[in-house]
């Protein structure tokens, strides 16, 4: 991967200034490469006068400093610079002062493309993105080679061996497109040589076939009628989309290292009686330049790809893992999802489901399924069903039913209209058969529990008014019985309620039918509920029965025009209530002498039993008695086995 | 006076707990009834309600562990009014006897006069 460059200087970064020499055989190869690519470029000397039409041996130097840390830097511009003087000696045979001067010229581009573009691009540069290459095209092929054109054309201008504004754009051109190829080459060959890339053999296959391919093209360069060097550029766009910077520059190498083999092979051809060497060398830079792009924008495009392809893969886990936990938690629940379609009328059971109501198959028509397992309910269900549809929340549905093995179900079906998608319903169902049997058997319990206590009740009667009958003060044993009664009807309430807690209204109700209902009575309260516990329900029932019983013996029910105020409010957000009976239009009220049973009652039981204040008070109008008690939590906790309660 | 409404009306009474049935024969001797007949135990409760000659029967629900409903069946069959007695919540009679008059035990002597002067339609 081209993105996977050392970090230039990263390996011994012991000092920075001091400078590190490459190994020999390292030197020793970039200096016979520095031959090999001058014998390149001299095989493109099409004009004698000019020795330049394209030169590698600048691009080779650029690529290697870009890939090595600056320390050692100098010792490959001085192999570069030998094997330039080298080159000299071999083919141009110019002066020393002059080759001097042109390998100074070409030292300082490699330098210049070089620095700037780490300075551009930052040290780890790569072709990874069109900004980077257009960097690199920028620095090393347009501005450095300007450096080297100058430095040459104006020596070439200085010993009179050509004008100036002839040599430079030659220079320039030629230097350009070495650079992007040869610069680009020791890049890619530095890491293929990291990477250790595979291959297989159709790959090689692929790659022989484009070098072949290219080489035809050359060749067909060096005819008189077909001139097809611009065939080069789709197989150039075929290596760089496949193998992207390596196959650009893997072709634009072969590209020349044919034209350049060609070209010592036929020797007559170099003529180009009608081809300039200026069209050559814009070739070259157009099909690298190309060819650069199209392999990077190849490479992001993989990139994407592969990145895309992780997220993905990500995202898919991270989905069967929350599926997978979703289910888990619904199998701990031994709950089945159910989905209702009411548009295509198609419900959908998952296994749990299934397995739950018996049934084979995952979906079915509602009116199938509902002739399957509730016969009986299909009509009221799916009223229902179009009742949730609607519904802003989750909604219950109980269905009873029978599976294929005739066990009998009951379910609870709790579901929610989708949101944002009209018509369809998910949720879960749950067999609650077992449940509802328990608290069957419970309520069952109650009810016993609860007819035994008033059987017991109704006995103590019995015996009472067996045993007071012939007594001599009937009053006492009727109101003994009365007594009884009341008491009797408080746990007639508290019963209805499974002893939980009984509404404070129907208390108070149920307390005065004995007297006569509501004709004698004004009743008003906040409308706020208020509900009683066991002990609080009874004991207030127990005291308005003795304030009744004193109305009609002292107070205003005794007298036909008499009346009872009875109000209540709900106090301190519901923590407490207010309760207030008011008699009118009775007698003249007596402060009694005594203390009967019946205030004894009211003002100690109740205000124990209430936990609150009971306040009566002996008015001439009518008595009035006051109570401030708290609301208790419902459903009351059972005290710990032992304890003692109140 | 109430009393008189109910004067010699005759009561067929299905009670097993003695002292109740006592209680019950006293209260209704109170409001001027006189007792055709006492049941403590069904079959013999049904045997009784063929044949006895009563204006209205008040039926405890649990004699001795079963329920008195075929009394009433044979009362209602033969046009005999009746009232239930009973400690159990009115909602667990059968739906056929949910308009039959009720009452909750223990009751007061005016509570059975009302009841039964409602199953009588007075």
């Amino acid at each position: 991967m081209i993105a996977s460059w050392p970090r230039a200087g990263g390996a011994a970064p012991k000092r920075g200034c001091s400078l590190i020499r490459p190994s020999q055989p390292a030197l020793l190869l970039f200096f016979v490469a520095s031959i090999l690519a001058g014998a390149i470029g001299q095989s493109f000397a099409f004009d004698p006068q000019l020795t330049v039409t394209l030169w590698p041996p600048v691009g080779l130097l650029m690529g290697l400093l870009l890939v090595s840390p600056p320390p050692r830097w100098p010792w490959w511009l001085a192999a570069s610079g030998l094997a330039e003087l080298t080159c000299n000696a071999l083919w141009w045979s110019n002066p020393l002062l002059p080759a001097l001067g042109y390998m100074a010229a070409n030292l300082a581009e490699a330098l210049t493309g070089a620095v700037l573009l780490r300075w551009a691009a930052g040290q780890r540069f790569a072709f990874r993105t069109p900004r980077e290459t257009a960097l690199f095209a920028l620095c090393c092929a347009l501005v450095a080679p300007m450096v080297s054109a100058t430095g040459i054309a104006a020596i070439d201008q200085l010993i009179g061996k050509a004008d100036f504004s002839m040599t430079w754009p030659l220079v320039w051109l030629g230097d350009a497109s070495g650079a992007l190829v040869f610069a680009p080459l020791v890049l890619v060959v530095v890491n293929v040589w990291q990477a250790r890339t595979r291959t297989t053999a159709l790959t090689i296959v692929e790659i022989a076939a484009l070098a072949g391919l290219l080489v035809l093209v050359a060749a067909g360069a060096f005819t008189e009628q077909w001139q097809v060097h611009y065939l080069a550029l789709p197989l150039l766009m075929w290596a760089a989309l496949r193998f992207q910077i390596r196959g650009a520059v893997g072709a634009l190498a072969v590209l020349v290292v044919a034209f350049a083999a060609l070209s010592r092979a036929l020797p007559q051809s170099l003529d180009f009686p009608e081809r300039s060497a200026l069209d050559l060398q814009s070739f070259f830079v157009v099909a690298a330049l190309s060819g650069l792009l199209v392999a990077t924008l190849s490479h992001q495009n993989a990139r994407a790809r592969a990145a895309l392809g992780v997220a993905n893969a990500r995202l898919e886990d991270r989905v069967r893992d929350r599926t997978a936990r979703l289910v888990a938690a619904l199998r701990a629940g031994r709950l089945g999802v159910i989905e209702v379609d009411l548009a295509s009328g198609a419900v959908t059971l998952d296994p749990a489901a299934r397995h739950l109501l018996g049934l084979r198959g995952g979906r079915f028509a509602p009116a199938e399924l509902l002739a399957q397992i509730v016969p009986a309910d299909a009509a009221r269900i799916s009223a229902e069903l179009q009742h949730a549809a609607r519904a802003p929340s989750a909604h219950r549905i109980t269905l009873s039913c029978r599976t294929r093995l005739g066990r009998s179900l009951l379910i609870d079906a709790d579901i929610h209209a989708r949101s944002g998608q009209a018509g369809l319903l998910i949720g879960v169902i749950k067999d609650i058969t077992d449940r509802v049997a328990a608290e069957r058997r419970q309520q069952l319990l109650v009810d016993e529990l609860s007819h035994r206590v008033k059987n017991t009740l109704a006995t103590v009667q019995a015996i009472a008014q067996q045993s007071l009958r012939r007594t001599t003060d009937p009053e006492r044993r009727d109101s003994l019985i009365a007594r009884l009664t009341a008491y009797a009807r408080g746990h007639d309430l508290l019963a209805g309620s499974n002893w939980q807690a009984a509404p404070l209204d129907q208390v108070v109700a149920q307390a005065l039918v004995p007297f006569g209902g509501g004709e004698r009575f004004e009743i008003a309260h906040d409308g706020q509920p208020v509900r009683l516990p066991p002990r609080e329900a009874l004991a207030l029932a127990l005291a308005l029965h003795e304030l009744c019983t004193n109305a009609i013996k002292h107070g205003a029910l005794s007298v036909p025009a008499g009346r009872i105020f009875i109000d209540w409010e709900q106090r301190d957000a519901g923590q407490r209530f207010a309760f207030n009976w008011r008699e009118t239009g009775g007698p003249p009220v007596a402060v009694p002498t005594r203390r009967g049973f019946g205030s004894t009652l009211l003002q100690r039981t109740l205000a124990l039993d209430l936990r609150g204040t009971v306040d009566v008070n002996f008015r001439e109008d009518g008595l009035e008695c006051r109570i401030i008690a708290p609301i208790p939590a419902d459903s009351p906790q059972p005290p710990a086995l032992g304890e003692e309660t109140a | 006076m109430a009393a008189c409404q109910l004067e010699a009306v005759r009561v067929f009474v299905v009670e097993d707990n003695a002292i109740l049935a006592i209680m019950l024969e006293d209260m209704l001797g109170d409001l001027g009834c006189a007792v055709a007949a006492i049941g403590s135990d069904l079959a013999g409760a049904k045997d009784i309600a063929a044949t006895v000659a009563a204006d209205v029967a008040v039926l405890d629900i649990n004699i001795a562990g079963e329920a008195s409903f075929p009394v009433a069946d044979i009362l209602a069959g033969r046009g005999i009014p009746f009232v239930f007695a009973t400690g159990y919540n009115q909602a667990r009679l059968p739906e056929r006897f949910g308009v039959a008059p009720f009452l909750s035990k223990p009751f007061l002597p005016e509570e059975l006069e009302q009841v039964m002067l409602d199953a009588l339609g007075r």
